[in-house]
């Protein structure tokens, strides 16, 4: 019996990527396009799901230095290439109503909330339906894509 | 004595003028009231004639565009059966020689006739030399063979190499076979595949090849695939290829119907939206029902492998000759025009997306892709479907993926509802705020009723009958004729008065209908709101279904018949 060309090799492929994940996303650099959209397309690993999690909670909101932190600790787990890129995260509030969802903004270096009908800064606003969505757990908004995590830590990629 | 009769006489017949007067003045403010009223459907009729129109416009042109697309059509097919149509008797010929090789019931000089004057008859068409040489070969003629081969490899070198490697697979010639098969291969470049390189993976997934030919096969098909993955983008480009793939198959149903009044309430940048939505998430279902259709079942493999190869045969010679290629795109643009009922944009839009499926060259993914997605167009069998499906597999999880969140991302949030009939603009999400909605329309039609009643007042012709009445009286010393006229004048401009009282009932019992109606109008606006999200929800639930089918795809084998009596196995 002999295998025909299978699927394997594309898996594996992916499967190898997906292996080497954590180098690519904790901080490496990536210098090509293709190369930047590879390691965003990386599931993120559970360190940065935590992250994300505790953005509605914990003494980040009063405490700046505890903002800071939360904030290198999410850079770290993203491609360094993809920094320069990255508007903000968005995701939904659980902080319950009128609130909906809540952005981590990377210029504004705050976390906000935001009630139904509440406008956000234009560049995020893109990503509040998304947010919204029980699929995704956080909405990584660039300057050129989003990028919906999913609570697996899957990513897709929605380009501008 | 004659002074008092004509004083009784006139004031009785003012009395009944006057009287008269009034009733007719109930009756002009009753009339009124119904103008406003007709005014009011009047405006709602335009609005409706106006979408009436331009429904029957928008279907105009679809009628046109339609018809035009069949006239169309039919002269692509006259221009094809002019100008190709002799290449007919050619292909049928190709099967023909070999069947009737098989049996032997006809002459060797017939044979060889034969295929003389199909070489007289279509010049620069490869297959006629083609089958010049195949007869001189089964007529043991190898000078004729070598040179008709010679010419047939000159005209179209792939096509011919194909051939003859199944021409000699149906003679059980196995080496041959591997030889022709080698010379296409090596002609081969997974980045720029001739489009018939499609019938090959046909073959090979068909198990139309023995074993040792298959290994080879299969082995330079890895080759191609290794070269294709190396190059920068790779994944990135068959994503993309598999979303535009996948829009293919995007439904463009109107929804009009199914949400009437929503789709009256909505402007139509919303109303676009939401059909947008509506069609896209159907993309789930009906990909999950097109992939399990494809993996249903058992493919039953012809009886006889000479069956298997003719049919690989008749495919190679009818459906990839480049020189028609541009006439069959047209007609392929005419028939998406008449499937989408004649919206242009639609079809060209999906032309677009397909577009690479007719095109000449193409790489190994998208043959792989095509063959998934348009086996009619590319005349890819069922086993290549599964084939190439298995082989795509991670791609169409990828780009499903990104679509679905695309889709998602376009989703219709806040919408703006209007109530022509009120002047009323409120905005919705799902329909969760129906309450609200509701005050906020009450509040507005009884500010309009407000507005309405405070509008009812005496007008300056009532002020002027009052002041001459009142003046008339006090300037002529009481004279009796003025006291009369004056009293008239008084007594009508008191009757406007005593009617404002009606004309104010009339109107807030107007704008009380009007509020019954649009509450009602909204009720049912916002059910049709809920209805729309619950579908909506519902399709896009349903994507789960495709990454479902893939998950259990990968733990599959497929087992594919092969006429060596081996098996094959393709892991998906």
């Amino acid at each position: 019996m002999r295998k025909l060309l299978t699927a394997e090799s594309a898996k594996k492929q992916d499967t190898d990527l997906r292996l080497s994940s954590n180098s690519i996303l904790t901080g490496t650099k990536v210098s090509s396009p293709v190369e930047l959209e590879r390691a965003l397309r990386m599931p993120r690993s559970k360190k940065y799901l935590e992250y994300i999690k505790i953005l509605d909670t914990g003494t980040h909101h009063s405490n700046k230095t505890s903002l800071q932190e939360l904030k290198e600790n999410i850079q770290k787990e993203l491609p360094e290439a993809a920094m320069g890129l990255l508007i903000g995260i968005v995701s939904k509030c659980y902080l319950g109503a009128p609130y909906e969802v809540h952005t981590l903004d990377f210029f504004g270096q705050i976390i906000e909330h935001y009630k139904v009908g509440e406008s956000m800064k234009s560049e995020l606003e893109r990503a509040r339906t998304l947010a919204k969505h029980h699929n995704y757990m956080c909405i990584e908004v660039y300057s050129d894509r989003m990028v919906a995590i999913s609570d697996d830590g899957t990513a897709a990629i929605i380009n501008k | 004595m004659a002074e008092r009769i004509i004083q009784t006489a006139d004031l009785s017949n003012i009395n009944r003028s006057l009287s008269a007067l009034g009733n007719s003045l109930d009756q002009i403010s009753g009339q009124i009231d119904v103008v406003d009223q007709n005014l009011n459907a009047t405006q709602q009729d335009l609005v409706n004639l106006w979408q009436e129109f331009r429904d029957f416009v928008a279907a105009d042109v679809r009628a046109k565009e339609i018809s035009l697309a069949e006239t169309r059509q039919v002269k692509i097919r006259q221009e094809l059966d002019t100008s190709y149509g002799h290449y007919g008797q050619v292909r049928r010929i190709a099967t023909g020689i070999l069947q009737a090789a098989d049996i032997k019931i006809v002459r060797q000089e017939t044979m060889q006739n034969a295929t003389e004057e199909l070489m007289l008859l279509t010049p620069k068409y490869w297959l006629a030399p083609a089958l010049v040489a195949l007869g001189a070969w089964l007529n043991d003629n190898k000078d004729l063979a070598q040179k008709a081969l010679s010419e047939a490899l000159k005209r179209d070198d792939e096509k011919t190499t194909l051939f003859f490697a199944l021409v000699s697979r149906r003679a059980q010639r196995l080496a041959a076979c591997q030889t022709w098969l080698d010379r296409y291969l090596g002609q081969q470049d997974p980045f720029n595949l001739d489009r018939q390189t499609v019938v090959l993976v046909d073959a090979l997934v068909n198990g139309v090849f023995g074993a040792s030919v298959r290994m080879q096969c299969s082995s330079r098909i890895e080759q191609w695939v290794t070269e294709l993955e190396a190059q920068a983008g790779f994944v990135e480009e068959q994503r993309s290829q598999w979303e535009d793939a996948i829009k293919t198959k995007y439904p463009n149903q109107d929804f009009s119907k199914n949400y009437p009044r929503l789709y009256k309430a909505v402007p139509s940048s919303d109303w676009q939206q939401i059909s947008e939505s509506l069609n896209h998430t159907q993309i789930h279902s009906i990909l999950h029902k097109y992939f399990s259709d494809i993996f249903e079942g058992e493919i039953k493999p012809s009886p006889s492998l000479n069956d298997e190869v003719d049919l690989l045969l008749d495919k190679l010679v009818q459906n990839f000759d480049d020189e028609e290629l541009p006439l069959r795109q047209q007609e392929h643009l005419c028939q998406l025009i008449i499937d989408e009922m004649g919206d242009r944009s639609v079809a060209e839009e999906k032309y677009r997306l397909e577009e690479k499926t007719l095109s000449d060259m193409v790489s190994f993914t998208q043959l792989l892709t095509n063959a998934a997605m348009h086996p009619q167009l590319s005349h890819a069998s069922v086993a290549t479907q599964r084939y190439a499906i298995a082989l795509s597999k991670q791609w169409i999880v990828d780009a499903h993926q990104d679509l679905t969140a695309s889709i998602r991302a376009e989703f219709p949030q806040k919408l703006t509802l209007n109530l022509a009939e009120c002047n009323w603009t409120g905005e919705t999400n799902n329909g969760s705020n129906e309450a609200l909605l509701l005050q906020d329309l009450e509040r507005h039609i009884e500010a309009q009723k407000q507005q309405a009643i405070a509008n009812v007042k005496l007008q300056m012709p009532t002020y002027i009958k009052a002041v001459i009445g009142g003046a008339l009286i006090l300037l002529t010393g009481f004279a009796v004729w003025a006291i009369v006229i004056g009293a008239a004048l008084l007594w009508w401009a008191f009757m406007d008065y005593k009617n404002l009282d009606n004309q104010k009932k009339n109107v807030a019992q107007h704008y009380e209908y009007l509020k019954e109606q649009s509450a009602n109008e909204l009720k049912a606006i916002l059910a049709e709101v809920v209805d729309m999200r619950k579908q909506l929800m519902h399709q896009d639930s349903e994507s789960s279904l495709v990454s479902d089918f893939f998950n259990e795809l990968s733990s599959k084998e497929y087992l594919m018949s092969a006429h060596d009596k081996g098996r094959n196995l393709m892991a998906g």
